[in-house]
C-alpha cells in the first residue's frame, strides 16, 4: 500500500539542479519536511543504516546533519541524481565493485519504499526504450509517425524511397541518448536521410527511420499526475523546424489547448508505464493533427516556465509531492 | 566478423556541455537544503566547476540514470 500524507519529501537530485530549487523552496514555504539528497554523496558523505522488518525496509539515511527516517518518507522526487563519487585512488575494479554494491544497496532500499514516486526509477528505465514508447503510443491512439527499426539496408531504402515518392522526407534519429563519458558528450541530431547514403552500414547496429512530419508547431506536453500542461513551441529557423533542441534562441512559446483524444491517449500511456511525470513531444501538422514523437519520463520543463510563467508545472509537482496524491 | 562503421556514427556530433545554467536560471545557495557530512551546504561547488553537470535545464533531456 502506498503511503500518503505530509511526511518527509525526499528530492533526489544533483547539487546544481536549478529546476529542483523552486520546488524545494515551495515545499519549504508550505511547511513540508523536505530533504534534498544527491546519490553522489553516497557512500563518502552519507550513511545508510537500514533493517528489514515485516513491513519492508526501515532505518535511516544520514546526510550531513540531516537524517531521513525511512518510515517517515511519503514522497520521493527522483530528479537527476549524480553518479556515486568514489575514491580516485581505488582501482577501476574496486570502484566498479563499490558502485555496483552501492547501486544495489542504496537504490534498492530507497526503491522499495511504498511511497509516491515521481517517478520510480524502474518505471523511468522501462519507458526509456523508444520502441516501447512508440508501440504504446500507437495503441493509445497518439498517432506516431510511420517508423521502422532495422538492420536491413533494403528495408531502409525501400521505406525511404516510398515516403520520398509521396513527397515526405525521412529522418534518422538515435534510439538511445547519445554517448556520454566523464570527459565528453556526443549526440546525434535529427537528420534528414538521403537514400543514397543508406548503405551496408545500416547492418551494423539498429537504425530508426521515421517519416518527417510537416509541422505547424511542436508541443511539449508535461504531465503531473492527471494534470497536463501544454506549451506550443514555434520554430524560427530551419534547424529548429527539424529539431527544436537545435537552437533554443530561435524558439517562441505559447499556450495551446489539448484535444480530448490526446488527453485520453496520454492518460493511457502514463498508466501503462506507471508514470506520474512525463514530458511528451508532439508535432502539430498544419491541419491540426497531433503526432506523438516521444516521452521523456524525466524531461526538463523549467525552461518553459521561464517563458510561460503561469504554466503551473512547478505548483503541480509541489502539490503532488506534498499531498501524497496528484 | 567484420562490420562497417554503424550508419549513425557519421552523424554523431560532439555536444558542448554548458558551463552555466540556461538564461533566466541561477544558482541559489539558499535553496540547497541538502548538506554534506561536514554540515556544509552544497554551494561549496559553483556551477561550472564540474563537467558532469549535464542536467542544466533547457539544454538537454539526457541524463544519467543510476537505476
Amino acid at each position: 500500500m502506498v503511503k500518503s500524507g505530509t511526511g518527509t519529501v525526499v528530492v533526489i537530485t544533483a547539487q546544481h539542479d536549478a529546476t529542483a530549487d523552486p520546488v524545494v523552496l515551495a515545499l519549504s514555504e508550505r511547511g513540508v519536511d523536505v530533504v534534498r539528497f544527491d546519490t553522489a554523496e553516497f557512500p563518502a558523505r552519507a550513511t545508510l543504516a537500514a533493517s528489514l522488518t515485516g513491513s519492508g525496509w526501515g532505518g535511516a539515511l544520514h546526510v550531513g546533519t540531516r537524517t531521513i527516517d525511512l518510515d517517515s518518507v511519503t514522497s520521493v522526487w527522483w530528479r537527476r541524481p549524480g553518479e556515486f563519487r568514489l575514491p580516485e585512488e581505488w582501482t577501476a575494479t574496486t570502484r566498479a565493485f563499490a558502485a555496483s554494491e552501492a547501486r544495489a544497496g542504496l537504490l534498492g532500499v530507497l526503491g522499495s519504499l511504498p511511497v509516491r514516486w515521481i517517478n520510480h526509477p524502474a518505471a523511468n528505465l522501462a519507458v526509456n526504450y523508444k520502441p516501447m514508447q512508440l508501440a504504446v503510443a500507437a495503441t493509445a491512439g497518439l498517432d506516431p509517425p510511420a517508423t521502422i527499426i532495422t538492420t536491413d539496408p533494403i528495408q531502409a531504402r525501400t521505406f525511404t524511397e516510398y515516403h520520398n515518392a509521396a513527397g515526405r522526407e525521412v529522418i534518422y534519429k538515435a534510439l538511445g541518448g547519445g554517448v556520454y563519458t566523464a570527459d565528453s558528450a556526443a549526440a546525434i541530431p535529427t537528420t534528414v536521410v538521403d537514400p543514397a547514403t543508406l548503405d551496408d552500414s545500416i547492418s551494423s547496429t539498429a537504425v530508426l527511420l521515421q517519416e518527417r512530419i510537416k509541422k505547424a508547431y511542436e508541443v511539449r506536453l508535461t504531465v503531473v499526475g492527471r494534470r497536463m500542461f501544454a506549451a506550443a513551441i514555434h520554430a524560427g529557423s530551419d534547424a529548429t523546424r527539424l529539431d527544436f533542441r537545435a537552437d533554443y534562441g530561435a524558439l517562441t512559446y505559447g499556450r495551446v489547448s489539448i484535444p480530448e483524444r490526446i488527453v485520453t491517449g496520454v492518460t493511457a500511456l502514463m498508466e501503462r508505464f506507471g508514470l506520474l511525470f512525463g514530458a511528451l513531444d508532439f508535432a502539430v501538422s498544419p491541419d491540426g493533427r497531433w503526432r506523438f514523437f516521444e516521452i521523456n519520463a524525466n524531461g526538463q520543463y523549467h525552461w518553459l516556465e521561464q517563458h510561460l510563467p503561469d504554466l503551473g508545472i512547478t505548483d503541480a509537482l509541489v502539490d503532488a509531492l506534498s499531498e501524497g496524491h496528484a | 566478423m567484420s562490420l562497417p562503421t554503424p550508419f549513425g556514427v557519421r552523424h554523431l556530433n560532439e555536444v558542448e556541455v554548458p558551463a552555466q545554467p540556461a538564461p533566466g536560471m541561477h544558482y541559489d545557495p539558499q535553496l540547497q537544503i541538502g548538506v554534506t557530512a561536514e554540515g556544509n551546504p552544497w554551494h561549496a561547488l559553483m556551477p561550472g566547476d564540474t563537467k558532469t553537470a549535464t542536467h542544466l535545464d533547457g539544454k538537454s533531456d539526457e541524463g544519467t540514470d543510476l537505476w
